[in-house]
Order: structure tokens, then C-alpha cells, then sequence
């Protein structure tokens, strides 16, 4: 009766994402299609791997060199929390805006605005500690807050749709920080760059968050107070969405914006005031970079992609406090345990980037994994694939 | 039009020799060879748009392209021993191949799953830095791409090429064969997107792809269709990046932002081949004016950087879709998947 | 079963034992019908009997899983539309097919265009058109943009795009609910000439007066299945009404009169432009006294949306006044307010489109409960939600308003329509307000729900409140008003008091067919509100 073709035409009416699913489904949608997507990058960032290294058995020593290398000993796990702290605050930018109905893909721009913000106020400034700490972190919040003001603005006051406006940013942010580093052709220094002629950096900061982990449990440790920044701002994620009435503004106005219009909610203002969080933890981000690890302002910041990266995270994590931080510390993980897989296995950790980018890939494509992890199981059993193999209408979050 | 606003205010401030700068050939030719990338990758974004498929992901076609046209090219000498010309032009097809692969992939992602079309394009932009990055690391070490990697020289047209009037021979006639092949595709997209019966459904199934449904077209597979080519013009605009002139050449992460200044361009363009050509060639000649003016524009005792000019298509941009300079509206079911079995 | 009385002749269409499920929902269960040439089949049925998607799957938009469709007695499998036009049958959507921005002439040959030469032949496609419209009487311009004309002149681009592919068997889906009256008795016209050239035409409605106006046989549809099949000449209104609802109908609601009551609304000289930026509302006047209901009686998109919305400050009003008493019995002008100020001066809404307006699907009953007062104590303090309260109010007022499932933190999307109707009427009733504006409140509600928002309706009537009922249904506006107000293209017609006016002057009112009535005249003597406070 059904034959393959079909398998293109989803049953289940679009409008009730939840209703009549199974729990089944329910718990796949909840959990599996995170995990199922983390394993699918993996197989075929394993593949390859294998195929550029022409080994079977690269994948496996190179995989067990990353596990070990993110989790094997306590300073591994304290690096892997370290590279996950601005990815957190990134991911707590895009959930954010994810929950208000926005796209913010440019937390990547708001996290160079905080960082130049950070660097500025922290390099000028010779205060002691505990009061320029704090201003640094102000500084960052509020230019954060600032570059997503003008996608904020336009969007709710012209209709300019913010993927568009936040992704020029990132690029206009980008140029901002060249120009404030890198010196010009004649020589004159950028307005931030430090005293090595031809090094993009800027001075070290003159504030840091204090390491917090005892030197007799890990030497040298790294992972710094912004880490329970972090997690401080989860607790404040979770209480402005679910316990103020601004939060139930804005997630009714990111679910349907017409109904909270017609219930009175002011939406132009909902997103202005939505892009602003989403922009503070994104300069929050930058901070927690500036003032934590890097002590500095450095130009290679873009080979990071913590803003981009930060999709994802926020994704895999389903737009939640927790989720978010327990998916920046799997990329966390990723990106320390890397290292280890370059130094050890001889793979070059470029591998990370394409799970990464993979991850990415298949949380957008939910029905995508759903697909091939039906398929996976039914060849691992010897059946065929059921075609009609729940595709939903479901959409992503936005 | 605002940006040439823009800069000659800036230009009543420079100094003489700055001003020198608009008549030299050199930065006419510059504005053609920075534009060529972004004419290719934004008619390709233009005709996936217009079929209603959002795609932001040109940055990583190109690039994904460019690794494969250099890499195909090398292989394509060294394996099976073709003449430089033969490898190069083995070697643009592999790019174009590469990229209709890696829009295959973006497509059926979006069509077939209905994934986030942004998403899963900012995920391709990710997958192919990372990509091309480790095969690059993997198969060339630090050394690079050969030296002696063939390329795709320029081309000068015959007769043409030798106008001497306001150097236009130079400027316009002695360009790569790609740089043709991208103008050409601006003709060639407006005339299929409309004067052809395809172009005609293929707008439809952008604007509202029940009705064109309905009408029995095939939305999935125009679709398909429009992404694809999409891919193969960001491709050749890849290859032209590796290959262009007498040797090629591969780097890290060599589009650098290329494909998002042609998503720009496809904006302020309004979704139209002629006005996405029109913007192109305004940010190429923004990026030829920078290089050109480097240390040289000053704003009083102010020097202007670069990278403040380099700001300039982002900015153009933002002010385009915020209807600051006219107001830019998508095709209306742009970025909607199309699901026949949901009710209407 | 009523047996058919159908024609000997093979059945140009029909549908054998269609079933189509949505998930665990049974849209169409063995449904059986069948369409003759040169005849009218009307389906019937209520919303939700799985009407439409029976002409899904008879149009290739669906695939059903299991049954089959024949075509002139053979079987026939469409795997797409292209299948079903290919075999001679077309569709006038509900919703318009249309590309917008796209000409009448591309619209019409979209899918099957003229070519010369490898491009699209436009000159052809135009004649070809402007051929068609001629023949049929359409009056269509070929070169006019889509999305510049009426409603009436769309559809009949529709139906000229089926006529374009030699459709032997036209689907007519709803096809009258945007239609004036005016623009109905024309669309009949055009379909009695399509049946008597040999056109089989299928006709899908839930508008008992057009089946007897128009068709020669009826199907009647009641949760998926086939109910009854009936020769229209044979039957009666009554009859096809038990069938689609599967009981008698009720009598209309009682009530009783309110009366000497005061002024709660009035409105002056009202102009309000559209979203395009025409004028929407041309010098609106009425009022609205305690304990009674006015209703706003009109066809669609005469400006009963932009009178709605500057009621309730969604729309911001060019010139005029609107004056309310509040619950203080103090004055108060309503134009240049929010939406949120006027809803605490004691204004309630239900507003038309419940599930795009009214509620947040995602959130659980308790928090729409609460859709629009979060912010007031004792919700929230000082910006803060207080769960403990808005559980509370929910386990009040569900088992009030028979909210079923009773569930204080079931998502509102679960819920069946009738029960999101009844959380909109819980909020907006519980806020005790001085003026309720009901808009359109029974829309695709069953009627057994629409009974109930009757019923909550005239009680709150009974005690006191003044009502502003619009709807775009005559009959629920004669059952429940105590004064009719007739809106035609932004203009109050004329204001009835309810029994003194019958429907056919109603209906010439609301198409223009009258000029603006005596009575509206004397209405504006009523008592009037002064403003005691500056807009």
C-alpha cells in the first residue's frame, strides 16, 4: 500500500507540535534527537578520518586520544570546563533570543563588542581588582547589550528581519576589532593594540576572575570565577523566562506574536528588551574570555567561533539553562580533547570543527536524524527501513 | 548609491594624490576581479531564494569549492598527467561539481527534511571551513598547495581588448574567462528567472508553493533544481578564487567573508539578478578602493583604516533591509519548507 | 443510510471507501461518493467532518491510505496534483491558489504555460486568457496584479484556472464564506452555465440555503464519514441539518430584556485606515448601552476588523472619539490608549481567530488563563509571576467554565477548539469588565460549543454588561442582538432594533444595495457620553 515514494509526505497535522505523539516520540524529540545527532557527526567525522588518513583504525585511537584528552585527568576536565565558559554565556544568548522568537546568530559580533569593551575599560583603568573586575564585566554587558540594540531596534521597529542584521554585524564587529588591533600600513597602532609593533593583541588586562581551583587538587589550574558566572547566569536565564512577567512576555511573543499583541503585550518593546539579554550574555561571553584565559584582546579571536558554535550549543541543549551548559561543555570537551587527539593520534584538530559544523547540521534537521536513525537501526537489525518513518512537521524552535 | 554618496564625501576630504586614485585602470580592474566571486555566488543566491530556499550558506560552498578546484587541478596534473590547462579546467569543474554536492546536501536537509534553512546553512558555512581546513592541513602540511599549480589566465578578447579609449580595452577585455562567464550569468539568471517557463514556476514555488501545487508543479524538485544550480555558481565562484590567474593557489579559509558579501549583495539587490550584479560590483569597488586607498584616505588628520572601509557592504546592508535605502522583501515563502500533506 | 437517488449513468468521479488518517485522527473513514456531468453535488457538514480533505484527496493533494477513486467508472491513483488535473479535475480552493504578486494571465496558465521559441509566450498566455474570461462572462483583465483585485474577481480567476485545463470536474471548496451576497448569486450564475455545458461540479459548503438553492444532490459528512446521501429536490433543511449534526437543532436562546440602562460605549465619527492605507472606517457612529448586546452585522472586510481593533487600541484611529464608562461609572476617551490601559478601564475582548489571537498554544491553560492580566496583582508583583495565584485562578475558573481536560497545566494547543473557546470566554469574563467586544465568537465551533458562547453571551447580558458582538453570520447576529448595526465599506448603514427589520434588508444593506437607512437617524438622539478627561 505505501511504497517509497511517500516517505516525502509527513502524516501528522503541523499545528500541535505536541499533541497525539507518542511517548515514544516524546522522549526521542526531548533526548534522542540530541544524542543521535551528536553520534551521527561523530560516525562521520570518523569516516573521514579514515578516508583522509586511508585507516580503519584512525578513527578509533583518534577518538580515544580525544576522550582522554577532554576527561582523562583532572587539569584535562578543568580545561574542558574552561573551554566551554564562553560558550555557555554564547549559548545563553542565542537560547534567549530563540525563546523570544529571535535568531540571534550574531552573538558572535555582541561577544567581540564585549570583549573590546572589557579590554578597553580593563586596560585603561588601574583600579584594584574587585572594583575593576566588575566594570569590565559591566562594560562587556552593556556593549553586548548595545550591538544587539541595533538588530533589536530595527527589527522591532522596522521589521528588519535580525538573521540578516545580526550576521552583518558580526562582520562589521569583525572589522571593529581588526581596526582596533592591527596597526595600518603607515604604522599607527590601533586604538587597542599593545606595544609589540605587528602583534594584534592588546595590553593584559588589569583585572582577572580569580582561579577556583585549589592548586593541590589540579597545578596550574585555569578554570576561573566566571564559570560560576556562568552558572549564575543559567539560574537568571531560567528566572527571567519562567518567573517574571517579562519572560512570559517574551515567550508568548516569540510563539505568537499576534496574540501577544492582541493581549496588550508591547511586542516592539518584548524584543527590543529580548535582543538586549541576548546581547549581555553574548558580551558576557567576551568578558569571561578577556578577563579569564586570554587576559587579552587578540585578533586570532576569529578563528574562534564561540558565537557560532554557540547555535548549536544552544540547540542540542533545546534553548535551556541546563541544556545549554551541559551541551558548551560536550564542545568544550571537543575542542580541549582535540588537542590531545592532534598531539598524540597526529590528527589535526581541524576534525573538530567538522563535528562541530556536522552537530550543527543535524540539530537543524531534526527530521534528518530521525530518518537516519531509523534507517541505522533497521539495516543493525536486518529490516527494512518503515519509509513513512515519522518525519514531522515539527519545525525547529524558530 | 548611498555608499558612492558616502565616499565622496570621504573623497572631498582626501588629499589630491588620493583622489588620483578613481582614474587609475588598476582599481577598475580590481572592482571586476573582486566582483567576479560575488556576482557568481549571489545570482546562485538569488535563484535558491526565489525558489523559496533560504541560503546563506554561499561562504562555504566557495570555499568548499575552492579547495576541490585546487585540489583537483593538482591531482588532475600530477595523477593523470593533463597540460596545465587541461588540469585547470578539470579543475573548475571539480569545483562546481564540489559545490552542487555540498547545495545537494543543503537541500536535502531543507526540502526533503525540513530543517531550519538557516541552521543547517550556518552549519555547511562551519562543516566546510572545517573541511576544507583539515584537508588542506591533512593532504598539503604548511607548505601549501604547489607552486606550479596551474591556473586559469586572463583572456584577452580579441580586438576589444585593445581599446584605448578611457582604458576600457584593459579594464573590461582583459579579464579572466570567469569574469565573462559571471557576467554572462547575470543575463542568463534574469532571463530564466523571467522570460522562461520554468523561471516563471520556479518564482511561484517561492511565492507560494500550494498554489503552485496545486497548478501540478513539482515544488520538491524545482527546488532541488534551484539550490543545486545555486551551488554550481557559488562553485565557479570558488574556483575562481583558487584559480584565477596564470598559477592557483588554495589558503586557509580563503573566501574570508565572500559569500556573506554576495548574501548582501543578493539583498540590497533585491532578489534580482541585475540589482544583485548592480551592489556586487558596488562592494567590489569598496573592497578596490580600500586596497587601493590603504594609509592614504584621511579625514582631516584622520587617518581611515581599511577595515572602516571594509565595514561598508555590511553597513549598506543593514540600512538596506532596515528600509532605510528602499525596502528589500523577500519572496514571500522564503525559508518556509513545504509540506503537501499539511492542511492549508 | 438514505439510499441515493442518483442517475443511471456512470459517475463522471467517484470515491470508493476513502480513508485518511492524520496521525491517530481518522479525517475520512470509507467515505463513499459520487459526482454525475452535468450536475451539482453538494458535500455538507460541519467543521472538522473531514469535508475538505475528502477534496484534498479527490484533487491529488493527498494520498488516501486506502479506498480509491474512480474516474468515469475506472480507477485512477493520483500521486500528485498534477495527476488529478491531468484527469480532468480541478479546485477552487478555500484559500485562494493564487501567486499575489504574480498577473491574472500568469496565474491562470501557471503549471501550463504557452511557449515559443523556449521561453514563456506572454503574449499568448494573455490572449489565450482574455479569450477565456470572455466566453465565461468572467470580465477578467489579464494584466491586472492578483493581489490588486476583490475577493469576488480572485476567485474567478480561480475558476478560470481550471477552466484553462479543460476540467471536466470542478471542486468548488467553501467557495461563498468570502463572498458578498451579491457576488454568491453571480458565482451561482457561472455555475448553473458550467453544469449545463456538462461540467460536473462538486460543491462543498456547511450553508444549508445554498444547498437547496443550488444543488441536485447532497452528501452529508458527520466525523469522517458518510452520513446520507440525498436528492436536494427531495429533502428540506431540517432534515439535512439532523444529519449533519446527528440531533435536532436547538431552539434559539431565550432572553429576557435589560432594561432603562445607561451608555457604556460610544463611538463618533470613527475614521480608521486599513493596513494599505485606505480608509477603513469612514465615520463610524453607535452605541452601546449596559445590558445589551449590539450587533455589528456585515460582510467580511467592510471594516469590522479595523472597528475592533481601534476599540481596543490595536489600531491607532485618524479622527473621531470613543468614549467608555467604566466600572466606576467614570467617562473615559479610549482613542490614543493601549491596548493594556483600555483593558484595565474594564474592556474585555474575544477576538476573532482564537488560536491566532486569543492564546499561546505552547503555554498550559493557567498561564492563558491569565493572557493579558499577568501583569497585575495578584499574578505577578513587581514584575515577578506568583505560580501559586495563577494555579489558583485556574482551578477556579476551570471547573466554571467546563474545561475539559481539567488539567490547570495541559498545553491550550491540546485542547479541542470548543475547550480553547471556553479558556478565552474563562479570562475574559473572570475580569468582570463593563464592556465585552466578542468578535466572531462561534467561528468554526461545532454546535454543541457555539451553544455554549450563546449561552455565556446572554448571561453576561443579563448582568449588566454591554456587548459588542460582530460577526460575519446574519443569523447568529438576529438570535443574540438587541440592536443591529449594518457595516458596508466602513459606514454604519443603519442601526435595527432586533424583530423590526427581516433578513433581506439586512442583506441589501450589507452589499450597498440600499442607501444608508432613516433609522440611524434617530439612533444618534440616544443619550451621549461627554468625555470628563482629556484623550
Amino acid at each position: 500500500m505505501i511504497d517509497t515514494t511517500q516517505a516525502t509526505s509527513p502524516s501528522p497535522p503541523a499545528a500541535l507540535p505536541e499533541a497525539g505523539r507518542s511517548p515514544w516520540y516524546t522522549a526521542l524529540g526531548q533526548l534522542g534527537v540530541p544524542l543521535m545527532a551528536i553520534l551521527l557527526a561523530l560516525i562521520i567525522g570518523g569516516i573521514v578520518m579514515g578516508v583522509a588518513l586511508k585507516s580503519f583504525t584512525a578513527p578509533l585511537t583518534g577518538y580515544w586520544d580525544l576522550l582522554v584528552g577532554a576527561f582523562g585527568t583532572p587539569y584535562d576536565v578543568e580545561e574542558t570546563l574552561v573551554a566551554s565558559i564562553p560558550l555557555i554565556f554564547a549559548a545563553f544568548a542565542v537560547a534567549f533570543a530563540f525563546r523570544g522568537g529571535l535568531f540571534n546568530i550574531g552573538a558572535e559580533g555582541q561577544l567581540y563588542a564585549g570583549a573590546m569593551a572589557a579590554t578597553a575599560v580593563g586596560i585603561t583603568f588601574t583600579w584594584p581588582g574587585w572594583v575593576l573586575l566588575p566594570a569590565c564585566v559591566l562594560a562587556a554587558t552593556l556593549a553586548g547589550a548595545l550591538w544587539a540594540a541595533v538588530p533589536g531596534l530595527l527589527k522591532a521597529y522596522r521589521g528588519a528581519h535580525e538573521v540578516i542584521t545580526t550576521m552583518m554585524l558580526n562582520y562589521v564587529a569583525l572589522n571593529l576589532m581588526h581596526y582596533m588591533l592591527i596597526n595600518s600600513i603607515t604604522g599607527t597602532p590601533g586604538p587597542l593594540e599593545g606595544p609589540l609593533a605587528g602583534n594584534p593583541v592588546s595590553r593584559g588586562v588589569n583585572a582577572t576572575f580569580p582561579v577556583i581551583v585549589p592548586g593541590w587538587l589540579v597545578a596550574n589550574a585555569r578554570l576561573n570565577a566566571a564559570f560560576l558566572l556562568a552558572l549564575v547566569c543559567g539560574v537568571i536565564f531560567w528566572f527571567i523566562l519562567f518567573r517574571t512577567t517579562l519572560g512570559y512576555a517574551i515567550r508568548a511573543t516569540g510563539f505568537n506574536i499576534k496574540a501577544a499583541r492582541y493581549a496588550g503585550i508591547n511586542v516592539n518593546r518584548t524584543i527590543l528588551l529580548t535582543m538586549l539579554i541576548s546581547g549581555a550574555f553574548a558580551g558576557l561571553a567576551g568578558v569571561s574570555y578577556v578577563c579569564g584565559v586570554g587576559g587579552q584582546l587578540q585578533d586570532t579571536f576569529d578563528n574562534f567561533t564561540f558565537g557560532f558554535d554557540a547555535i548549536a550549543v544552544a540547540l542540542l541543549g533545546k534553548n535551556s539553562a541546563i541544556g545549554a551548559i551541559l551541551a558548551a561543555i560536550l564542545f568544550g570537551a571537543l575542542d580541549h580533547g582535540g588537542i590531545n587527539m592532534q598531539a598524540t593520534a597526529g590528527i589535526d584538530t581541524h576534525i573538530i570543527s567538522i563535528i562541530q559544523g556536522l552537530i550543527i547540521f543535524f540539530v537543524g534537521a531534526e527530521a534528518l536524524v530521525r530518518f537516519l536513525s531509523h534507517r541505522g537501526y533497521s539495516v543493525m537489525r536486518f529490516r527494512t527501513a518503515r519509509p513513512e518513518a515519522d518525519v514531522p512537521a515539527e519545525r525547529a524552535a524558530v | 548609491m548611498i555608499a558612492f554618496h558616502l565616499l565622496f564625501l570621504g573623497g572631498t576630504f582626501c588629499s589630491a594624490e588620493a583622489c588620483s586614485v578613481l582614474s587609475n585602470p588598476l582599481l577598475w580592474e580590481t572592482t571586476l576581479v573582486s566582483a567576479t566571486p560575488l556576482v557568481l555566488a549571489a545570482m546562485g543566491g538569488t535563484i535558491s531564494e526565489r525558489s523559496g530556499v533560504v541560503n546563506i550558506a554561499m561562504e562555504g560552498m566557495m570555499l568548499v569549492a575552492a579547495f576541490f578546484s585546487a585540489y583537483v587541478t593538482d591531482k588532475a596534473a600530477s595523477l593523470a598527467g593533463l597540460a596545465p590547462w587541461e588540469a585547470a579546467l578539470v579543475g573548475v569543474v571539480g569545483g562546481i561539481v564540489a559545490g552542487c554536492l555540498i547545495a545537494g546536501l543543503h537541500a536535502w536537509a531543507s526540502i526533503r527534511f525540513h530543517a531550519n534553512q538557516v541552521v543547517t546553512g550556518m552549519a555547511i558555512n562551519l562543516l566546510a571551513l572545517g573541511l576544507t581546513s583539515y584537508l588542506y592541513y591533512t593532504l598539503y602540511g604548511s607548505q601549501g598547495t604547489p607552486g606550479n599549480l596551474a591556473g586559469i589566465p586572463n583572456w584577452n578578447v580579441p580586438v576589444l581588448s585593445s581599446i584605448k579609449f578611457m582604458s576600457l580595452g584593459p579594464i573590461l577585455f582583459q579579464e579572466n574567462p570567469i569574469t565573462y562567464l559571471a557576467f554572462l550569468s547575470v543575463v542568463l539568471a534574469h532571463i530564466f528567472l523571467f522570460r522562461t517557463r520554468i523561471g516563471l514556476r520556479l518564482r511561484s514555488v517561492g511565492e507560494h508553493p500550494r498554489a503552485a501545487d496545486t497548478a501540478g508543479i513539482n515544488v520538491q524538485r524545482l527546488r532541488y533544481l534551484a539550490v543545486t544550480l545555486s551551488g554550481g555558481l557559488s562553485g565557479l565562484g570558488g574556483a575562481y578564487l583558487a584559480l584565477n590567474g596564470p598559477h592557483g593557489l588554495f589558503s586557509d579559509n580563503m573566501t574570508s567573508g565572500r559569500g556573506f558579501i554576495a548574501l548582501a549583495a543578493m539583498i540590497v539587490g533585491k532578489w534580482t539578478p541585475f540589482g544583485a550584479m548592480g551592489a556586487c560590483l558596488l562592494f567590489g569597488f569598496g573592497q578596490a578602493l580600500a586596497i587601493a586607498l590603504a594609509g592614504q584616505l584621511t579625514v582631516g588628520s584622520y587617518q581611515v583604516s581599511v577595515y572602516i572601509l571594509n565595514m561598508l557592504p555590511y553597513v549598506i546592508t543593514i540600512l538596506a533591509v532596515g528600509g532605510l535605502i528602499g525596502r528589500s522583501i523577500p519572496p514571500a515563502a522564503d525559508g518556509l519548507p513545504y509540506d503537501p500533506a499539511e492542511s492549508a | 443510510m438514505t439510499g441515493p437517488a442518483a442517475p443511471a449513468a456512470t459517475p463522471s468521479v467517484a470515491a470508493r471507501e476513502i480513508t485518511k488518517r492524520f496521525g491517530p485522527l481518522v479525517a475520512n473513514d470509507r467515505v463513499s461518493v459520487a459526482a454525475y456531468p452535468g450536475q451539482i453535488l453538494a458535500i455538507v457538514g460541519e467543521n472538522g467532518a473531514g469535508k475538505s480533505t475528502l477534496m484534498n484527496v479527490l484533487s491529488g493533494l493527498l494520498q488516501p491510505d486506502g479506498g480509491e477513486i474512480l474516474r468515469d467508472g475506472r480507477p485512477i491513483r493520483f500521486h500528485s496534483p498534477r495527476d488529478a488535473i491531468r484527469a480532468g479535475i480541478g479546485m477552487v480552493h478555500q484559500h485562494f491558489m493564487l501567486i499575489p504578486v504574480f498577473t491574472v494571465a500568469e496565474n491562470v496558465v501557471l503549471g501550463t504555460e504557452p511557449v515559443s521559441s523556449g521561453l514563456f509566450d506572454k503574449r499568448r498566455a494573455r490572449e489565450v486568457v482574455r479569450r477565456l474570461s470572455d466566453q465565461y462572462g468572467l470580465k477578467l483583465n489579464p494584466d491586472d496584479r492578483v493581489q490588486n483585485l476583490p475577493v469576488g474577481l480572485q476567485q474567478r480567476v480561480e475558476i478560470l484556472k481550471i477552466l484553462y485545463r479543460q476540467s471536466e470536474i470542478l471542486i468548488f471548496d467553501e467557495p461563498t464564506a468570502v463572498l458578498t451576497p451579491q457576488e454568491t448569486e453571480e458565482l451561482f450564475v457561472v455555475l448553473r452555465d458550467l453544469a449545463k455545458k456538462g461540467k460536473t461540479i462538486i460543491f462543498i459548503t456547511h450553508k444549508l440555503k445554498e444547498v437547496m438553492a443550488i444543488s441536485d444532490q447532497v452528501t452529508v459528512l458527520r466525523l469522517g464519514k458518510v452520513v446520507a446521501n440525498l436528492t436536494t429536490a427531495e429533502t428540506n433543511p431540517v432534515e439535512i441539518t439532523r444529519h449533519m449534526i446527528g440531533r435536532d437543532v436547538m431552539p434559539s436562546v431565550e432572553k429576557q430584556t435589560v432594561g432603562g440602562a445607561d451608555t457604556v460605549l460610544e463611538v463618533r465619527d470613527l475614521h480608521c485606515q486599513s493596513d494599505r492605507g485606505v480608509e477603513a472606517l469612514r465615520g463610524v457612529s453607535f452605541h452601546v448601552d449596559a445590558g445589551e448586546i449590539l450587533g455589528i452585522a456585515g460582510v467580511e472586510g467592510n471594516g469590522q476588523s479595523e472597528l475592533v481593533e481601534a476599540l481596543t487600541g490595536l489600531r491607532s484611529v485618524v479622527s473621531g472619539e470613543i468614549l467608555l464608562r467604566d466600572r466606576k461609572g467614570k467617562r473615559r476617551a479610549l482613542v490614543h490608549r493601549t491596548p493594556k490601559q483600555i483593558r484595565r478601564m474594564g474592556v474585555s475582548f474575544i477576538p476573532e481567530d482564537r488560536r491566532e489571537r486569543g492564546l499561546i498554544l505552547t503555554y498550559s491553560v493557567a498561564d492563558n488563563l491569565i493572557f493579558g492580566v499577568e501583569d497585575t496583582a495578584p499574578f505577578s508583583r513587581r514584575g515577578v509571576l506568583d505560580p501559586g495565584r495563577i494555579m489558583a485562578n485556574a482551578r477556579k475558573l476551570i471547573p466554571e467554565f467546563d474545561i475539559r481536560p481539567p488539567r490547570p497545566d495541559a498545553p491550550v494547543g491540546t485542547l479541542s477548539g470548543g475547550n480553547q473557546q471556553k479558556v478565552v470566554l474563562a479570562r475574559e469574563f473572570s475580569e468582570n469588565p463593563s464592556l465585552l467586544i466578542a468578535s466572531q465568537p462561534t467561528r468554526g465551533l461545532d454546535v454543541g460549543a457555539a451553544e455554549f458562547v450563546h449561552k455565556g453571551l446572554i448571561e453576561k447580558r443579563e448582568q449588566g454588561v454591554a456587548i459588542l458582538l460582530v460577526s460575519a453570520e446574519l443569523d447568529e447576529v438576529m438570535a443574540l442582538a438587541d440592536r443591529i448595526a449594518v457595516i458596508y465599506e466602513g459606514q454604519v448603514m443603519g442601526v435595527f432594533r432586533a424583530g423590526s427589520v427581516d433578513e433581506g434588508r439586512l442583506g441589501l444593506l450589507m452589499t450597498g444595495g440600499e442607501a444608508r437607512a432613516e433609522e440611524i437617524a434617530i439612533d444618534l438622539t440616544a443619550p451621549a457620553l461627554e468625555a470628563t478627561e482629556g484623550g
